[in-house]
């Protein structure tokens, strides 16, 4: 059998010719994106060769398919929207750039749990901290930022950073430290309250308090993409850590009265919602975006208009960079696009979850299922959302939109992932040979 | 915890599988209908911003009038920009307000918008296998209009430059021949490719907001944009949406009414006199004639004279329910809208099927406080108001489109004709499509009280209000003169008519022609068209619903004959 080190060099080499396709219909729009790609992907492999050689040798280069087709979109809306507005500024090579910081926050990563995530666990209330309080910063006056209406930045001179971002992977790692650590005592420490077996307050209590203060911040910054997604990850996560129904039940019974206060209270999840149903009832304003995002789907048709066709117009897709950049697949590469890239996530999901399994330790299996769970669930949300099969909320599809603290921390995930990974298959390799 | 762990990954997976039939039904089974369908709503048209820049790639039908002119066309425009079509009005504004525009940049209206998917036409037939696997441009095709550009600049003549409108149909047929309005506007600036062409030319049709050399938003004193003004709001052409009372030409629709209800026949008596105090109400509510008129007679005989008095009586007396009903058959249609009374009284579809005529008759008002709130409601049922609405005052509103609707309708025995803009699509080489063919539409009245109500509009013309103006014309007319009172006026009527436009009256005619057989229905509206009296319909609007007619007589010798 051929060294997952060397099937990982193969695909990545596919990529790269995906990309290079790319480039030779876009040409000088998508140069710099290009060996900025090949040098970043190429330290990564060698990293990963270095100090995780056993991890599995799909991670890597389905991550690049993802970045390379999200490149490519931002370089086919920049060749556009540069004629028509005089003060875009190309996206590509600041992708570029955000990810060089990616390459060498995931090299950090996988240096440092390279063991397995045992350095993790030792600060795990630390991270629990850290992850809140960046949460919370956007809402303090200098530093926090709003952008579109959503106060959920952090700006530090030119540069501003999405700091849900960051909690979004310390919070799995809490968790999966704090579950392993406790799951015995929270799947069996109950009181009986009427019919109904409740853990123990003490171990539910912090874990209820995060959740509860995650969410709250979120309506307060106006995020409801970013608070669902914790939401629903949090919950499968505890699910899966404790084994209780309790969770899910109470999880789909506080989603729906969460849902339903929603609704009354806050006038712009009413909109999303109205706008969900009845697109056409308001065309111009609130349901422009999803819209829009459908007759770009529509005119992209089964093999799509091409990065550079004589009819694509990728750049009049609102928010096409971030939020929309699936429409902006659908557009530019039809029906085959926005398949290739459900089937990559699909792909990077059973990685994450065989991951999970294979793991004998909890910690690992619980930060494996973890992130899959976050990534599988961004994904999904947001994919949902522009297909119309969930109401459209504002978040990133990982590795694929334009976005600097997104793709920093889907890298670090990645790190951690592969870092897992490694950690487990030495061990089971070491298992193998001390049987043999 | 592997059994969750599976579960969970089999919910996420579901959802993701769940994205890609969504995507294969918007990018594959329903692609074609999702690009085009582009509905138009209250809030604003959806419009389909990727499909407008390939829609100038391809080839554009033409548009044609029923006599053969191009009302719109397709040339190639210089290369080096996106586009390789533009969009050109040869007829200029003739039709304009039909027609509408195709532009890169407002969308799309009228007869471009109605029959967008048509014009647009299928791909071009495949050249090679690789062709069936890519876009291929389109080749539209040719929609043909029901207008006549001889009869239509007839009536834009007759109007002579008053602000107005002109409509005329077959009622049979539905087919819409003339839909004239002063003031009308050129569509060429508007269809142009060239951005700050377009917006000026949007600009000086009182759309959109002002903006400088550079092409940015000129910014008021205040900060804030500053919107593009013209009072004459040459976008809403008059003849299809106007909404102004009818006056004595709505005595059709209550003389109809009165008919049908079995209550009246042409001879009963519908009282005599000077006022009339409907029962119930206080001295001050009573209806007086016109300058102290006594008139009154016969219904016929009211109809000729035009007689408030007795009109106001007949409603009263047949009832709010029976008016409504007949009026609402007519197509005058009292639906309401958030905001104001008068808002979703909207103008006609342009599609094969017009089921909204354009008309007012609300049965009550909301009044709204001036944070847009409902601030209560006033029934409109009292037997004041309900008088006042029988000879097309008070609240009745609608266009001459609406009321030449009503004529037909009368004209075409008491069948409500389905009006249509397009008789029929033709490919490029010239062979039919599809013919449009809307049907013969409901029974509003019966075929005995649409004749009698003939018989009784034809005394108007030989005897009556119109008799002057119609002295001598060879072929039998029936008609209606109106003239409405408005003595309030809008800011922007001020501005068009000036500060004493309270004493101008709206003068209205309908008519159809030849009695016997009738083949065109016509109605005129020119808007503060005289002084206030009985006679202005009848020498302000009646003459120009002369010249249309005796324009279409010459030009169809046939259809005056009756057989």
């Amino acid at each position: 059998m051929s060294h997952p080190r060397f099937r990982e060099f193969v695909l990545l080499i596919g990529v790269v010719v995906v990309f290079v396709i790319g480039v030779v219909q876009l040409g000088h729009w998508v140069i710099v994106p290009f060996f900025g790609f090949l040098a970043a992907f190429t330290v990564m492999h060698i990293a990963v060769r270095a100090w995780a050689p056993n991890a599995d040798p799909l991670l890597l280069p389905l991550a690049g398919l993802l970045t390379a087709i999200g490149m490519l979109q931002l370089a086919a809306i920049d060749r556009l929207q540069v004629t028509a507005a005089a003060s875009w500024k190309p996206l590509a090579p600041l992708q570029t750039g955000w990810l060089a910081f990616s390459a060498a926050a995931f090299l950090a990563t996988v240096y440092i749990f390279r063991t397995g995530l045992g350095p993790a666990w030792r600060v795990r209330y630390t991270l629990a901290l850290i992850g809140i309080v960046a949460m919370v910063a956007p809402l303090f006056p200098i530093i926090g930022t709003s952008i579109n209406g959503e106060r959920l930045w952090l700006r530090f001179g030119p540069l501003s950073f999405q700091p849900a971002e960051a909690t979004k992977v310390l919070l799995v790692l809490f968790l999966a430290a704090y579950l392993s650590e406790r799951r015995e005592l929270l799947g069996l420490a109950t009181r009986r309250v009427g019919p109904l077996l409740l853990p123990d307050v003490r171990y539910l209590a912090p874990l209820l308090g995060i959740i509860g203060l995650a969410l709250l911040i979120f309506v307060r910054q106006n995020d409801l993409g970013s608070s669902l997604l914790f939401f629903v990850a949090f919950m499968a996560i505890l699910w899966i850590g404790s084994g209780k129904a309790y969770y899910p039940v109470m999880g789909i019974i506080l989603f729906a009265i969460g849902v339903y206060i929603a609704l009354h209270a806050f006038g712009h999840v009413q909109v999303r919602f109205e706008a969900w149903l009845h697109p056409y009832a308001d065309p111009q304003k609130s349901g422009y975006q999803i819209l829009q995002g459908q007759y770009a789907m529509a005119d992209g048709g089964l093999s799509g208009q091409g990065l550079a066709g004589p009819d694509t117009q990728v750049h009049l897709i609102p928010f096409g960079w971030t939020d929309l950049i699936l429409a902006a697949v659908g557009h530019t590469l039809g029906l085959a696009g926005v398949l290739g890239v459900m089937m990559c996530f699909v792909v990077l999901l059973t990685r994450c979850f065989f991951i999970a399994l294979r793991s004998r330790s909890d910690l690992h299996a619980l930060a494996a299922a973890g992130f899959g769970i976050v990534l599988g669930v961004q994904a999904a949300l947001i994919a949902a959302g522009v297909t119309r099969v969930l109401p459209l909320t504002g978040v990133t599809l990982p590795f694929v939109s334009y976005g600097g603290s997104s793709l920093l921390s889907n890298f670090v995930i990645l790190g951690c992932l592969l870092a897992i990974s490694h950690s487990e298959n030495t061990t089971h390799l070491e298992l193998e040979e001390a049987l043999e | 915890m592997d059994r969750r762990i599976r579960q969970i990954a089999g919910l996420i997976t579901i959802l993701l599988l769940a994205v890609t039939v969504s995507a294969g039904w918007v990018q594959g089974v329903r692609s074609e209908q999702i690009s085009s369908f582009e509905p138009q709503g209250p809030n604003g048209t959806a419009r389909n911003i990727f499909r407008i820049f390939q829609e100038c790639r391809w080839r554009r039908g033409p548009i044609l009038s029923i006599d053969g002119e191009t009302l719109a066309d397709t040339k190639r425009v210089a290369s080096g920009h996106h586009c390789i079509y533009q969009r050109t009005y040869p007829s200029g504004d003739v039709a304009s307000g039909v027609v509408g525009q195709w532009s890169l940049y407002f969308g799309k209206s009228g007869l471009e918008a109605a029959y967008n998917s048509d014009l647009v036409g299928g791909p071009a037939p495949a050249k090679s296998i690789a062709d069936l696997f890519r876009a291929r441009p389109r080749i539209g095709n040719t929609v043909v209009s029901t207008i006549d550009t001889r009869l239509q600049k007839a009536a834009v003549d007759a109007l002579s430059g008053r602000r107005g409108g002109v409509v005329a149909m077959n009622p049979k047929t539905g087919a819409v021949l003339v839909a004239a309005s002063v003031p009308s506007y050129d569509p060429n600036p508007l269809a142009s490719n060239d951005r700050s062409t377009a917006q000026d030319a949007e600009c000086k049709l009182g759309v959109g907001d002002e903006l400088d050399a550079k092409g940015d938003l000129k910014k008021g004193t205040d900060g804030k944009p500053i919107p593009c003004v013209n009072p004459q709001n040459p976008l809403l052409p008059v003849a299809l949406d106007a909404k102004r009372p009818p006056g004595s030409a709505f005595k059709v629709v209550t003389a109809a009414a009165a008919l049908d209800s079995g209550k009246f026949t042409p001879d009963t008596g519908t009282g005599f006199g000077g006022s009339y105090l409907p029962p119930g109400e206080i001295p001050q509510n009573a209806i007086h004639n016109f300058g102290g008129e006594i008139c009154g007679g016969s219904l016929a005989e009211a109809l000729k004279v035009s007689c408030n008095t007795s009109f106001a009586r007949v409603a009263v007396t047949i009832g709010a329910d029976q008016l409504y009903s007949t009026a609402a058959a007519m197509g005058l249609d009292q639906s309401q809208g958030k905001g104001s009374p008068f808002i979703g009284c909207d103008g006609p579809s342009l599609s094969d099927i017009g089921t909204t005529f354009g008309g007012c008759l609300p049965r009550e008002i909301t009044r709204f406080d001036s944070s847009g709130k409902k601030s209560g409601s006033e029934k409109l049922m009292t037997p004041a108001f309900l008088g006042r609405a029988g000879f097309g005052q008070w609240v009745v509103e609608t266009s001459p489109f609406g009321m030449a609707v009503v004529a037909a309708t009368v004209a075409n025995g008491g069948f409500v004709p389905r009006p249509r803009f397009a008789d029929r699509i033709i490919d490029p080489t010239g062979a039919t499509v599809r013919d449009i063919r809307t049907g013969i539409g409901a029974s509003a009245i019966s075929p005995q009280a649409a004749g009698e109500l003939a018989q009784m509009m034809r005394g108007v013309v030989t005897g009556g209000t119109a008799a002057g103006a119609f002295g001598g014309f060879p072929i039998p007319v029936a008609g209606k003169t109106g003239t409405a009172q408005a003595p309030s006026c809008s800011p922007d009527e001020v501005q068009i008519f000036g500060p004493g436009c309270g004493q101008f009256a709206h003068a209205w005619f309908i008519c159809f022609a030849p009695v016997q057989d009738p083949t065109i229905a016509v109605a005129v509206l020119v808007e503060r068209g005289g002084l206030l009296s009985n006679a202005t319909g009848g020498q302000v609007a009646a003459p120009i619903a002369r010249k249309v007619l005796e324009k279409y007589f010459e030009l169809y010798p046939t259809a005056g004959s009756a057989k």
